[in-house]
């Protein structure tokens, strides 16, 4: 042999081995490494149903179905993940879900229906009366990498055997024999499509087809088909079967959601049945393995009847190849295709999952976020957030209409208006709905968390709350007590200041209700004055304001900037008896294996005494009954409401805070390059919170505002602010912290007997000592 | 006082949330902390102003020492019962003695901390002679 032949094999064959050696380094390094990017998911609160819950308010059938459950007509039984819904009963066959704190098992129950009220729950088939139930949290979103795949990991074990077989009946008959490349199916396939003319059948195997998706890119060129099989050998010698299976189930591409892509069985079973994949019967596995070659070519969604043929043709196969018997194929066969409607996440959580995204790092890394499949279960009550979304779209739609910017080219020249929403319960910091501009597509800018804006009267409160705070054995002021609305100017170093009222009018003298309920800025001013900005600062800080604040006599007036979060956290204050809870948006974390690996606890602090809290509460109240926020009860809204309007200069802010007693929502609205609305908040921001509490809550808001023992409820003379005895000829209630009781009477001289206030003041007295 | 005694009161909210405390209670007795706790705060969830909730989730954080957020709870708890007029010799009783069982482990413990517990043990014996409440004991 010529010497030169022997160089060149020599030298062919070490840049075989060179070439082999590089494929095998990233075989290894893929299957040995991270192999999957899994996006961590975020679940919304889970959904309580019991008698008496309104169920239209709740949404049930649209929640349902957003759920992936399947909607049964006509007679027959119930799978999980079905329900069946009648004029007055819906029989649902709830999913398992492993809530971290309360597994729930699959449940077949039937509602009663009684108007819009659900009437009562029983279990099927034993007819147990049940209290509540859970219904498993929805998919608020994920956090994704840059591939954008979604995917719910499984292992080998999990998959049922029939999905095995027919993903091997269907792709890779010799699976098990092979070892990697089949050349008996790569023959059969050219000869298969020399006779159709055309490309009918795929000559590669599982491991290629891993391969492909896994290592490569999707190039169709003879040099990537040469990569492939040389990789697939490289698999096939390093790997033991079942893992290569393992892998194909959680790697393969099995369609479209939206913009994101479908990958893996485990997550396949949930986009096309709404079930885990050990749930999925021998039709649905087969109906998985058909759509392999091509899931946007043969998608039940969109191609049922194509999608049945090829079903229909896996099962044959199965049958063929021992994976099912007679009986069980005929079954299958027979089964109707059923699967869920596509829902793509919902985009109108997003600025909460940013939110929820920032408070992360406390207690995992966020950068993790997108590959380790966590499962976070979230505060956010999908249904007050859609109330929320609908809320402020359609009020800030209805003013730009009514300001004459509704069409495209008045707001096409301009940014459009904006606002924000966030609803927290006070009780627990739970942020339940938050709504950070008007599109998040648009702008990402999240307005309830970033926005820092004035906020106008919305601070008055603090300054009462100062005031009325009971220190050193007294408070600077009480109910009962009257300001002063006269000409007002105050030195301060960049000049005089003359504060002046919305209407530019003195009253005179004027009941702390008034001020307070008609917003007027001068008597609020000198209460101002009167605490001193100090105390008012310190107050601030302990209701939860934590932006800086400027040491002016027009901090009462709200001239400091905050941001709605930081709002809803002071009033929430307030709305819980004094006591500050964290404002947080997740609960527990979840890692793949089930693990709990963070409960976030709540956490609360009491930092202003529950008599200040109500009596300003009771204040606020008196704000939506007579006072500038007098709107609400003309919108229809009933029961215990408080609440306070905010309007900066010149209209640029608009705010409404309201709470009940047990939800407390803030609305802002405005435009983000600061500008003049052209209306007041009572015209904006206060619609748009009633539109969303109606929706939310209907028009009966329940329960009630808590008065602590310390505050008494007394009647006084109205234009002194005496105590009113027997023989008082005009009296109005009033609250007072035990121990500000008017020392005057009227009439003048009278003695105090013992009233039934009087009995529970003396009460406390015998309970303290 | 038995919080079964009061299942079936109230409007439909409390009535859910009393379903989820006995919950949390039976996840209590069996040992189940975690899933205990998720069934608390979930009752409070629905119903915010249930002080059977609070209660039961005061007796759960005192038996694992979380004084501050037990006491904070218990606090609300006692609001809640007297604005409902449901502050009872009974419920008084569980007040007391919670409030005895914490203050004896604050830094420093309460002056009148046993007192409070001796006077629990006084009007219920049965109850609270060995100074603390179980589940089944509220349930």
């Amino acid at each position: 042999m010529a010497p030169w032949l022997g160089l060149v094999s020599l030298a062919a064959g070490f840049g075989f081995a060179l070439w082999m050696s590089s494929l095998d380094r990233i075989v290894v390094e893929r299957f040995e490494g991270r192999q999957f990017t899994v996006p961590s998911r975020v679940l919304s609160a889970p959904t309580i149903l019991y008698p008496g819950l309104d169920w239209r308010s709740l949404d049930l059938r649209d929640t349902l179905r957003r759920l992936g459950y399947r909607e049964i007509r006509g007679p027959g039984g119930l799978e999980v993940g079905d329900y069946r819904w009648d004029s007055n009963r819906v029989e649902i066959y709830s999913r398992a879900f492993e809530h971290p704190s309360r597994p729930e098992p699959a449940r077949h129950i039937r509602l009663r229906l009684r108007g819009s009220e659900i009437s009562e729950i029983r279990e099927l088939p034993s007819g147990r009366e049940l209290g509540a139930v859970l219904v498993e949290p929805e998919r608020v979103g994920a956090y994704y990498g840059s591939d954008r795949e979604q995917r719910d990991l499984l292992r080998l074990e999990e998959a049922p055997p029939h999905l095995v077989g027919a993903i091997l009946a269907v792709e890779d008959r010799r699976f098990s024999r092979h070892h990697g490349i089949d050349p008996r199916r790569i023959v059969g396939a050219m000869l298969a499509n020399l006779r159709a003319g055309g490309i009918r059948q795929g000559g590669s195997t599982l491991t290629q087809q891993l391969v492909k998706n896994f290592f490569l890119t999707p190039e169709r060129t003879w040099t990537r088909k040469l990569q492939e099989a040389a990789m697939a050998l490289l698999v096939e010698a390093r790997y033991e079967k079942s893992a290569i299976l393992e892998s194909y189930l959680n790697e393969i591409y099995l369609g479209q959601r939206g913009a994101t892509e479908v990958h893996g069985f485990g997550e396949a079973a949930h986009f096309y049945f709404g079930k885990r994949v050990r749930d999925l019967t021998p039709a649905e596995s087969a109906l998985l393995a058909a759509i392999i070659q091509s899931p946007n070519g043969t998608s039940p969604h969109r191609h049922p009847e194509a999608a049945t043929k090829r079903r229909n043709l896996v099962l044959d196969l199965m049958l063929d190849q021992g994976y099912l018997d007679e009986a069980a194929h005929a079954q299958a066969r027979r089964e109707p295709l059923r699967v869920s409607e596509v829902t793509t996440e919902s985009s109108n959580a997003r600025y909460f999952l940013d939110l929820l995204r920032r408070q992360l790092p406390e207690v995992y890394d966020a950068d993790l976020l997108s590959a380790d499949g966590l499962e976070i279960h979230s505060t956010l009550d999908p249904r007050l957030q859609r109330a929320a979304t609908r809320a402020l779209r359609e009020g800030l739609e209805d003013v730009e209409e009514r300001l004459g910017l509704s069409s495209g080219d008045d707001r096409g020249a301009r940014a459009p208006l904006q606002g924000c929403i966030v609803v927290l319960r006070p009780q627990t910091g739970e942020i339940l709905a938050l709504v950070g501009g008007r599109d998040y597509g648009s702008s990402q800018f999240n307005r309830c968390v970033d926005a820092r804006r004035p906020v106008g009267s919305v601070f008055k409160p603090i300054a009462f709350a100062a005031a009325l705070e009971f220190r050193g054995g007294r408070s600077e002021i009480t109910l009962a007590d009257f300001l002063d609305d006269e000409p007002l100017e105050i030195d301060t170093p960049s000049g005089t200041w003359i504060p002046q009222n919305y209407d530019r009018e003195f009253r005179g003298r004027v009941p702390m209700r008034e001020a307070l309920e008609r917003s007027l800025n001068v008597p609020t001013v000198r209460l101002g004055e009167r605490v001193g900005t100090d105390r008012i600062i310190d107050m601030a800080k302990r209701l939860g304001i934590e932006s800086p604040l400027p040491r002016v006599p027009s901090l009462v007036l709200g001239t400091a900037e905050l941001s709605p979060l930081e709002v809803a956290r002071a009033y929430a204050t307030l709305a819980n008896g004094g006591i500050r809870a964290w404002p947080h948006t997740f609960e527990d974390i979840v890692d793949p294996r089930g693990t709990t690996l963070d409960r976030r606890k709540m956490r609360f602090e009491r930092t202003v005494d529950p008599g200040t809290s109500y009596l300003v509460t009771s204040l606020l109240e008196g704000v939506v009954e007579r006072g500038t926020a007098a709107r609400i009860r003309s919108m229809g809204i009933h029961g215990p409401v408080a609440g306070k309007t905010g309007t900066s200069d010149e209209e640029k802010d608009l705010w409404f805070v309201g709470f009940t007693p047990e939800m407390v929502a803030v609305v802002w609205a405005g435009y983000d390059d600061p500008r003049s609305v052209g209306l007041a908040s009572s015209s904006v921001a206060l619609p748009i919170w009633a539109r969303f509490v109606r929706d939310a809550l209907g028009d009966r808001i329940r329960g009630q505002f808590i008065r602590p023992p310390e505050v008494v409820l007394l009647e006084i003379e109205p234009v002194s602010g005496a105590l009113a005895l027997p023989g008082c000829p005009v009296r109005r209630s009033e609250y007072f912290r035990v121990g500000t009781e008017p020392e005057h009477r009227c009439p003048a001289g009278s003695e105090r007997p013992a009233d039934p206030e009087s009995r529970g003041l003396w009460r406390w007295f015998e309970e303290l000592l | 006082m038995r919080i079964s005694d009061h299942l079936y009161e109230g409007d439909a909210q409390r009535r859910a949330s009393m379903q989820l405390v006995v919950a949390g209670l039976d996840a209590d007795l069996s040992g189940d902390s975690h899933r205990a706790l998720g069934q608390y705060e979930r009752a409070i969830g629905v119903d915010p102003n249930n002080p059977y909730a609070y209660l039961a989730l005061t007796r759960h954080l005192a038996e694992r020492g979380d004084v501050f957020r037990a006491s904070s709870f218990l606090e609300r708890a006692e609001i809640l019962f007297e604005s409902e007029e449901r502050l009872t010799p009974g419920v008084r009783v569980h007040i007391k003695g919670l409030k005895g069982q914490l203050g004896g482990r604050m830094a420093p413990p309460r002056a009148d901390a046993a007192a409070q517990r001796a006077e629990a043990a006084r009007y219920a014996p049965d109850i609270w002679s060995d100074g603390r409440l179980s589940p089944d004991e509220l349930l």
